[in-house]
């Protein structure tokens, strides 16, 4: 794809942030994307950020279940950054109309103690770089009108990524099988969705193995102090104003949004 | 909800229909389509002597299970109401690693939490205490679902007189007291062919599975049945049911309560 095209749904996205309207996919417009498109597409628009202001405090992977890649028919997950703004603070209600159309969804999200420099990393260098995991949920967003997303569509978009509330206990994680971590998402009280840390490909440990090497080959490395979303680890839901969601992870803790 | 009953020849009909499926293994149409509807409480009547006539010295009560018990199943069966089934020593599968799908007509799998009575439960009413009292042990489980009716498609009358599709049931090798777990966040991967098809936690099942509890005990009592020291409780599928096909192998892996692996043959 041209320089100029890609510079223009870049374009696109970003009106869309601004105005809060959704846009048609971008391969309606723009015809054939590839991957590789798609994110520089997500790139120009993180520079775009940056140069306002914006900080990067970490990234997130995408597409990590079973049923979500069948969906997208793809056989690997994606990823995006996550910027300073995009964090809100727990038990302060989060301004839904900040969003065009969001989802929730709860993951066990890495805080990293040291540089993951990909590529080839394994499962021992992520695991000796991880400081803590916290409880949290992602708002998942779409510029993309009703959510009719393809797989370069939702990348271009920066991986669908709308915020990030972080619960406040720490786990070392030493002791502890990621996989087999239970999670119980409520919206007003009633359980919407259960999971567990494995239905993150297997263990969220390999989305932050992937993204390591991923990053890796792009010349992109992983920093101490980010923080890391692997992936839900159920689907997800849609949230409105008035809605409380909160995941409880059992020992892991719990983490609340509420929408105003 | 109907209130009709049915006429002795179009109960006899009923009975005759689904036990001929279980005899031969051929799927039928829901039998509401050939007699008509008829009332929960008669389907529940059906259950009762279908299942009734099935036991004997070689084949006593195991328990009793629970179906339907989480929203979305509801929503996808088109049933909105949790249903109760009975369960025999015949359908016990533990300790079993191969299934012969050909003794099915189209079996599924799902993960189940279990609980096994102390002492007996009378009901009707069971407050939390008194169900948590009466819990001896919890295990993991897996229950063989099988419909009688072609794909799985029903009424809730249709369901229900065939004891809620039970099939068989197999209990995990890790055993627990209930005041040791956390069943709203006792989690389940679902393993098929060595993919994380799915997951989920206890409460998906009603909020927290000792509901299940409860509710059976309201339920055993309205219909005259003791629920005794020692039976299990099938307190309901945590996850979608799997279908389970020759050559596949299916592990449910529990947070503390094992794991259990089936394949299909």
């Amino acid at each position: 794809m041209s320089p100029s095209a890609i510079d223009a749904a870049a374009a696109r996205l970003l009106e869309a942030y601004e105005t809060r309207v959704p846009i048609q996919p971008l391969t309606e417009e723009f015809g054939n994307l590839d991957i590789e498109d798609a994110y520089e597409i997500q790139r120009e628009q993180i520079e775009f950020f940056v140069r306002a202001g914006g900080i990067l405090r970490g990234h997130k992977v995408g597409l990590t279940s079973a049923v979500m890649q069948r969906q997208l028919k793809v056989d690997r997950p994606d990823f995006g950054s996550l910027l300073d703004a995009m964090f809100y603070p727990e038990y302060m209600p989060i301004v839904a109309g900040t969003f065009l159309q969001p989802r929730v969804e709860p993951e066990i999200a890495f805080v990293l103690k040291s540089d993951i420099v990909g590529p080839g990393i394994n499962v021992a260098q992520v695991l000796a770089a991880v400081e803590f995991v916290l409880p949290s949920l992602e708002i998942i967003d779409s510029r993309i009108r009703d959510w009719k997303i393809t797989i370069v569509d939702t990348i271009a978009d920066n991986a669908s990524s709308g915020g990030v509330v972080l619960g406040s206990k720490r786990t070392d994680i030493s002791d502890l099988d990621l996989r087999l971590v239970g999670c119980t998402l409520r919206k007003q009280g009633e359980v919407v969705a259960t999971g567990a840390g494995g239905a993150v490909l297997g263990t969220p440990v390999a989305a932050l193995v992937w993204l390591a090497n991923t990053l890796g080959r792009k010349g992109i490395s992983l920093k101490a102090g980010q923080v890391i979303l692997p992936g839900s680890v159920t689907a997800s839901i849609p949230v409105i104003a008035g809605d409380t969601v909160t995941a409880n992870f059992g020992n892991l803790g719990t983490v609340s949004a509420t929408f105003g | 909800m109907n209130s009709a009953r049915l006429t002795p020849t179009a109960r006899a009909e009923v009975t005759r229909q689904i036990e001929e499926a279980v005899a031969t293994g051929v799927a039928i149409p829901p039998v509401v389509k050939s007699v008509g509807e008829f009332s929960i409480e008669e389907a529940y009547e059906i259950q009762n002597e279908i299942f009734t006539s099935s036991l004997g010295d070689d084949n006593p009560r195991a328990g009793v299970k629970l179906g339907l018990t989480s929203r979305a199943k509801q929503l996808r069966m088109k049933v909105e109401i949790p249903v109760f089934g009975q369960l025999s020593s015949k359908m016990d599968r533990t300790g079993q690693l191969n299934i012969n799908c050909g003794d099915y007509i189209h079996p599924r799998v799902e993960p189940e939490i279990v609980f096994v009575l102390r002492h007996p439960i009378e009901g009707p009413y069971l407050s939390r205490i008194e169900a948590t009292d009466a819990v001896a042990a919890v295990y993991a489980g897996v229950e063989i679902i099988d419909s009688r009716f072609r794909d799985f498609s029903f009424s809730a009358a249709d369901v229900i007189a065939d004891n809620t599709s039970a099939a068989g049931f197999i209990l995990g090798n890790v055993s627990k007291e209930l005041t040791d777990l956390d069943l709203e966040t006792e989690a389940v991967l679902v393993h098929v062919n060595g993919e994380v098809l799915d997951s989920a936690t206890g409460a998906a099942i009603l909020g927290n599975p000792i509901d299940a509890l409860m509710l059976a005990a309201r339920h055993f009592h309205a219909q005259k049945l003791r629920l005794e020291a020692g039976w299990l409780v099938l307190s309901g599928a945590m996850t979608d049911a799997i279908a389970l096909q020759p050559g596949s192998t299916v592990t449910f892996e529990y947070s503390h309560l094992g794991s259990i692996t089936l394949r299909g043959v």
